[in-house]
């Protein structure tokens, strides 16, 4: 789905995103407070602004562990990647062998390319169908099992990013998975 | 067939390349670290440096991207092309030792490769060379010789060493000199074969029509005097000279004819290509270090200038032998290049040589497959040869790389025109 082009995240500055991170912050106070869950609760909306916005491949196990348990937290997490990310991809149709080949957008694609050196790596490329467009500097994906991760995008050349990953890599999977949601950020 | 390890210097010590793979040509070309999936920051110049039309590794070889693993990380800049490009030229070649394959040379090279080849300076040689003392020290010890390529620029950083041949190159493929000082191997000094028709023949007709040209060069007086000239022209291989001369002739149909009655500039010569093939159940690795036997086939000419055709399937190699047919030496220029309906892709993929090729002798390029592909194509085989070695000729021949198609047939049809003997021969590669 289309986002509102008025309002990317790599657009806007510091005191910008720093306001955005304060108005997050309090509404997810707010939905734990109303949740009455917010003296349990460790893991706070910074943890998840650092997860959206810095380009930490592994989420920490803690935040990790909370978002399973919370569903709350993981709605935050959605709005919030939602907000910060340049595209969300649509749904896709698996192929033939029940899994995906990659994702295909508006003005985005992500396809998956098996090396013909390594059997057992992929090559993972990301192509802006305007190579002039904003470039996207990270790829986060979130499983049917609601576990999140994350990878940093190399830099465009020719309006594409090429990450060269193992099969079984998290994210890997995740491309292949029909039911995983898949953004650029 | 020598299998040459190469290293690039680097500041943090010698990165090994450990090998060198064709990916698909959807992707992009990486270099690795160990094998791993770690692409290093380095790929993103590195396919600059590979696909064409920026790269000079895809005019090199024909294929637009490759995986290269290497052993050591390799920062940003440009020091590593010169070592990357003769790694992929020995790839091509199938003499660069992968890893864990036994080596008969070690090269360490540092230095830029710019769109012409030329080798330019760069930073901190001393320093790398510094970080090379145990891998120098390793190979010394293992009696394995060690030739250290620098830029002509750099080289008054690198002062002399014991048992390292220090080799300062102005251009890229300066190193393969080393391997193969003349680029056309000179295997054997055969005596032409008696039934060769060329030069009795010719000299037979030009004797005989001579006495005819006599008598219209003694009307005209001029013409003779010119032919003659543009003959010398030809024979000391300053061409250029000859082209002004022609341009400049007032009676060029006639001096024309008297020139090529006397036999222009051509030189006389035969072309023999062998397929090397892999055996049943082996691959052609197996063979790259001369370990053992291919199976040789000569390939016949079907008609004229057209070569039978070759399957791929376990092709290794090529050889393709000249032959000189003349009484006396000549100097004969051999490219295959890949022959695509729009575009010549001169020196893509293979080998352009030249050499001097004594009378009765032969002179041979082999092109070595890649193990890991297919290679189906169609080729041509082009020989130039003259009576005597011209930089005007190697100069127009280098023009030739990276032009159109059409540029490059006219070159040709420039060198015919001087008088030079050029021959074509087609080749499918299925």
């Amino acid at each position: 789905m289309s986002k509102n082009p008025d309002i990317k995240w790599n657009a806007l500055d510091e005191l910008e995103k720093s306001s955005v991170q304060g108005v997050f912050e309090a509404l997810s106070s707010m939905d734990a407070v109303l949740a009455g869950g917010a003296k349990e609760k460790s893991i706070g909306f910074r943890s998840l602004y650092d997860f959206a916005t810095s380009m930490k491949e592994k989420m920490p196990h803690a935040l990790a562990k909370a978002l399973l348990q919370e569903p709350a937290l993981r709605r935050d997490l959605d709005k919030l990647l939602e907000r910060v990310s340049l595209y969300q991809f649509p749904k896709v149709a698996a192929a033939s062998s029940g899994e995906a080949t990659g994702r295909e957008g508006d003005g985005f694609s992500v396809k998956l390319h098996p090396s013909k050196a390594e059997s057992s790596q992929i090559y993972i490329l990301v192509t802006l169908a305007n190579p002039e467009a904003e470039p996207p500097t990270a790829i986060f994906y979130k499983t049917r099992d609601g576990e999140y991760g994350t990878a940093a995008l190399s830099s465009f050349a020719d309006g594409q990013s090429q990450l060269l990953l193992d099969v079984e890599s998290e994210l890997v999977r995740a491309l292949k998975d029909v039911d995983a949601e898949v953004f650029l950020r | 067939m020598t299998l040459i390890r190469v290293y690039i210097a680097t500041t943090d010590g010698p990165a090994e390349v450990q090998r060198i793979v064709e990916e698909a040509p959807d992707v992009r070309s990486v270099i690795c670290l160990n094998g791993t999936a770690e692409a290093l920051p380095v790929s993103a110049s590195y396919d600059a440096f590979v696909r064409k039309p920026t790269g000079v590794v895809e005019r090199e070889t024909g294929h637009p991207v490759y995986r290269m693993d290497v052993s050591g990380r390799i920062s940003e800049g440009h020091s590593w092309q010169f070592g990357v490009f003769v790694a992929h030229r020995l790839h091509s070649k199938g003499q660069l030792a992968f890893k864990g394959e036994t080596a008969d040379e070690v090269w360490l090279l540092t230095g830029e490769v710019d769109n012409h080849l030329s080798v330019g300076s760069v930073n901190h040689v001393a320093e790398k060379i510094s970080k090379s003392e145990d891998l120098i020290n390793e190979t010394q010890a293992a009696g394995i010789p060690l030739n250290l390529f620098v830029p002509h620029d750099s080289a008054i950083d690198v002062g002399t060493r014991d048992g390292v041949v220090v080799v300062s190159a102005r251009a890229a493929d300066e190193p393969f000199a080393l391997v193969d000082p003349n680029p056309i191997a000179i295997p054997e000094i055969a005596s032409p074969t008696s039934d060769t028709p060329g030069p009795g023949l010719r000299r037979w007709v030009v004797s005989g029509l001579g006495l005819v040209i006599f008598g219209v060069v003694t009307l005209g007086g001029w013409g003779w005097t010119e032919a003659s000239v543009w003959k010398s022209l030809a024979e000391k291989g300053v061409f250029s000279r000859l082209e002004q001369a022609m341009a400049e002739s007032k009676i060029y149909g006639l001096t024309s004819t008297l020139y090529r009655l006397r036999g222009g500039a051509e030189a006389a010569v035969s072309l023999q290509s062998v397929e090397q093939r892999a055996s049943a159940g082996n691959r052609c690795r197996t063979f790259v270090g001369g370990s053992g036997g291919l199976v040789e086939k000569i390939i016949t000419e079907v008609t004229p200038g057209v070569l039978k055709s070759s399957a791929s399937d376990r092709l290794c190699g090529i050889r393709h032998t000249v032959r000189n047919v003349e009484s006396t030496p000549v100097y004969a220029w051999l490219s295959i290049v890949r022959d695509n309906q729009d575009e010549m892709e001169f020196r893509s993929r293979r080998e352009k040589a030249s050499t001097t090729i004594p009378a009765g002798a032969s002179a041979s390029v082999s092109i070595a497959f890649s193990p890991h592909s297919q290679d189906v194509s169609d080729y041509k085989i082009i020989i130039i040869a003259t009576q005597e070695k011209s930089e005007d000729v190697n100069r127009w021949v280098d023009t030739m790389r990276n032009s159109a198609a059409s540029s490059q047939h006219a070159v040709l049809d420039r060198l015919r025109r001087l008088g030079i003997a050029v021959k074509v021969w087609q080749h499918q590669i299925y």
